[in-house]
C-alpha cells in the first residue's frame, strides 16, 4: 500500500512533467495558421512563472537552465540568453511568491503580464546591442499580447495538475 | 507496524545548487553568462551541438506540428472553394493561351539546342530539388531561421538554396542527420548577390529582419523601376543563377528595397536545391592565390 502511494505520487508529478514539456514544445513548433506567422506564444514564460509561485519545487533552478538552453537550441537564439532570462525571471518570481499567493487571479495575470513584458524588452535590448539594428516591434507586441491572452487557459490546465500534486508539507507517520 | 514515510521535496534530495535560491539561481546565471559569451566570440564552435540537439528534438517537433499543418489545409481548402470557380474559368482561358506559346517553345528549344552545339557552349545542369517539411519557425523580430525535417541522410549539404513558393527563401547554413536550418534572406545576417534583369545592374540583396530587403554595393547614379524582377546572379557560387528572388518596390522612405515573391511568412513546405558544384569555383589554399 505505501508503494501503490508513492507509485501515486510519482505518476502525478511525471503528468505534470509531461504536461511542462508538452507545452514547451508546442512553443517551438511552426504552427503555420494564418494569423500567427511571427507572432508566437511564450508557454515558456507562463510555465516558469506559474509553478514559480504556487509550487517552486516543480520548477528548480537546473530545469530551468536546461529549458532556455534547450530554446536557444532549438530557435538558433545565441546560446545562454534564454537560460539567463528564464533563471533570472523564475528568481524574481520566486522572491515575490508569498505576494502573489495572497493574491486574487486578476492579480497574478497582471503580474504574469508585467513580467512578460519585462523579459521581452530585456530580450529586445539584448538584440538591439547585438545587431545595432531596431527590430520589429509588431512582433514583439503581438507575441506578448498572445501569451497574455493564453495565461488562463494554461493555467487552468496547470491548476488542475497542482490540485491532485500532493502537498509538499505534509508528512505520512 | 506503519513504516514513517515522509514526503520529500525535490529540494530534500538535491543539492540546493541545483533546485533554487538565491545561490544556485546566481550560479547558473554565471554559467549561462560564460556560455553566451563563448557563443558569441565563437559561434562555429557550438554550431555541431546546435545540429546535434536540433536533430533530437526533430522528431517531438515534427509531431508537433503535424496537426497545425493539417489544420491550415483545411482552412485555406475551405476557404478556397469560395475562389475556386473563378480561378478555374481563368485557368482555363490561360492553358489555351500557353498551349499556342509551348509549341514556339518547343521551337526556340530546338533553334538553341543547335546554336550552342555550334558555339561548343556548356550550360547549368539541371537541378535536383529536395522538398522538405517546416517543423520550427524562429521568425520573429530578432532571429529569421526556420528548421526542416531533412538532413544529411537526405542529400541535404550547407549553403543550398532553398525555394518555397513562387521564389528563393534562403539557404541552408547548418545540417544535422535529420534536420536542417535555413537562414531566411530576411535575416539581417543574410546577403545574397542578385542581379535586376532589366538594368543587368548587379548588387548585394541584405535582410534587414522585416519584409523589405535592401538592395547594397550599387553605384550611386543607380536607377531603378518598380517592379522590376530581381534574380541571383550566381556569383560567389553559393546560389546557382537565374532564382527568382522577388521585385523591386518603393518604400515609405522613398528608398528602393526587394519585396521577396515567396510568402516568407507563411511557409510550411520548402525545396531545397541540390545543385552540382560550379566548376567554375576551383579548391585551394589562400596564400596560393596571393602570389
Amino acid at each position: 500500500m505505501d508503494s501503490d502511494f508513492s507509485f501515486n505520487i510519482v505518476a502525478k508529478y511525471c503528468f505534470s512533467y509531461v504536461l511542462i514539456l508538452f507545452l514547451f514544445f508546442l512553443g517551438l513548433t511552426s504552427f503555420s495558421l494564418p494569423f500567427m506567422n511571427d507572432v508566437t506564444p511564450y508557454f515558456v514564460l507562463i510555465i516558469i512563472y506559474y509553478w514559480a509561485i504556487y509550487r517552486p519545487n516543480i520548477m528548480p533552478t537546473i530545469f530551468v537552465f536546461v529549458l532556455g538552453i534547450v530554446f536557444d537550441l532549438v530557435l538558433n537564439y545565441p546560446l545562454g540568453i534564454h537560460a539567463i532570462l528564464f533563471i533570472a525571471a523564475s528568481l524574481l518570481i520566486k522572491r515575490q511568491r508569498l505576494f502573489f499567493l495572497g493574491q486574487s487571479y486578476i492579480i497574478v495575470w497582471i503580474g504574469f503580464a508585467f513580467s512578460c513584458l519585462a523579459t521581452l524588452i530585456v530580450e529586445y535590448l539584448f538584440f538591439f546591442l547585438l545587431s545595432g539594428t531596431f527590430s520589429s516591434l509588431r512582433s514583439l507586441f503581438g507575441s506578448l499580447i498572445i501569451t497574455i491572452l493564453f495565461f488562463p487557459l494554461v493555467t487552468l490546465l496547470f491548476s488542475f495538475i497542482n490540485r491532485i500534486l500532493p502537498d509538499t508539507s505534509q508528512k505520512i507517520i | 507496524m506503519k513504516s514513517r514515510i515522509g514526503q520529500k521535496s525535490i529540494a530534500g534530495i538535491a543539492p540546493s545548487i541545483f533546485v533554487g535560491g538565491g545561490s544556485g539561481s546566481v550560479v547558473f546565471i554565471i554559467l549561462a553568462s560564460l556560455i553566451l559569451v563563448f557563443s558569441l566570440i565563437k559561434p562555429q564552435a557550438l554550431s555541431g551541438f546546435r545540429v546535434v540537439a536540433t536533430d533530437v528534438v526533430t522528431p517531438v517537433l515534427s509531431f508537433f506540428v503535424t496537426p497545425f499543418q493539417n489544420m491550415a489545409e483545411t482552412v485555406s481548402s475551405v476557404s478556397g472553394i469560395a475562389a475556386l470557380r473563378a480561378e478555374n474559368a481563368q485557368l482555363k482561358t490561360e492553358n489555351v493561351r500557353l498551349k499556342e506559346w509551348y509549341q514556339t517553345a518547343l521551337m526556340l528549344q530546338a533553334e538553341n539546342q543547335s546554336l550552342q552545339e555550334l558555339l561548343n557552349l556548356k550550360v547549368n545542369p539541371a537541378h535536383r530539388y529536395i522538398t522538405s517539411r517546416v517543423i520550427s519557425d524562429t521568425d520573429n523580430a530578432f532571429i529569421k531561421t526556420v528548421l526542416i525535417a531533412s538532413g544529411s541522410n537526405d542529400s541535404i549539404k550547407k549553403n543550398q538554396a532553398v525555394l518555397a513558393g513562387e521564389g528563393l527563401i534562403g539557404r541552408i547554413i547548418e545540417v544535422g542527420k535529420k534536420s536542417s536550418r535555413i537562414l531566411l534572406m530576411t535575416d539581417i545576417n543574410s546577403r545574397i548577390p542578385i542581379v535586376i534583369e532589366g538594368s543587368r545592374q548587379k548588387a548585394i540583396l541584405a535582410g534587414t529582419n522585416s519584409d523589405f530587403l535592401q538592395i547594397k554595393h550599387v553605384p550611386h547614379d543607380s536607377s531603378f523601376t518598380e517592379g522590376e524582377r530581381v534574380v541571383t546572379s550566381g556569383d560567389g557560387g553559393v546560389f546557382p543563377s537565374g532564382l527568382p528572388v522577388g521585385r523591386i518596390i518603393k518604400g515609405k522612405d522613398g528608398n528602393f528595397y526587394v519585396k521577396a515573391y515567396a510568402d516568407i511568412n507563411k511557409i510550411s513546405y520548402v525545396r531545397v536545391i541540390d545543385a552540382p558544384e560550379t566548376d567554375r569555383l576551383i579548391r585551394g589554399d589562400l596564400h596560393v592565390l596571393s602570389q
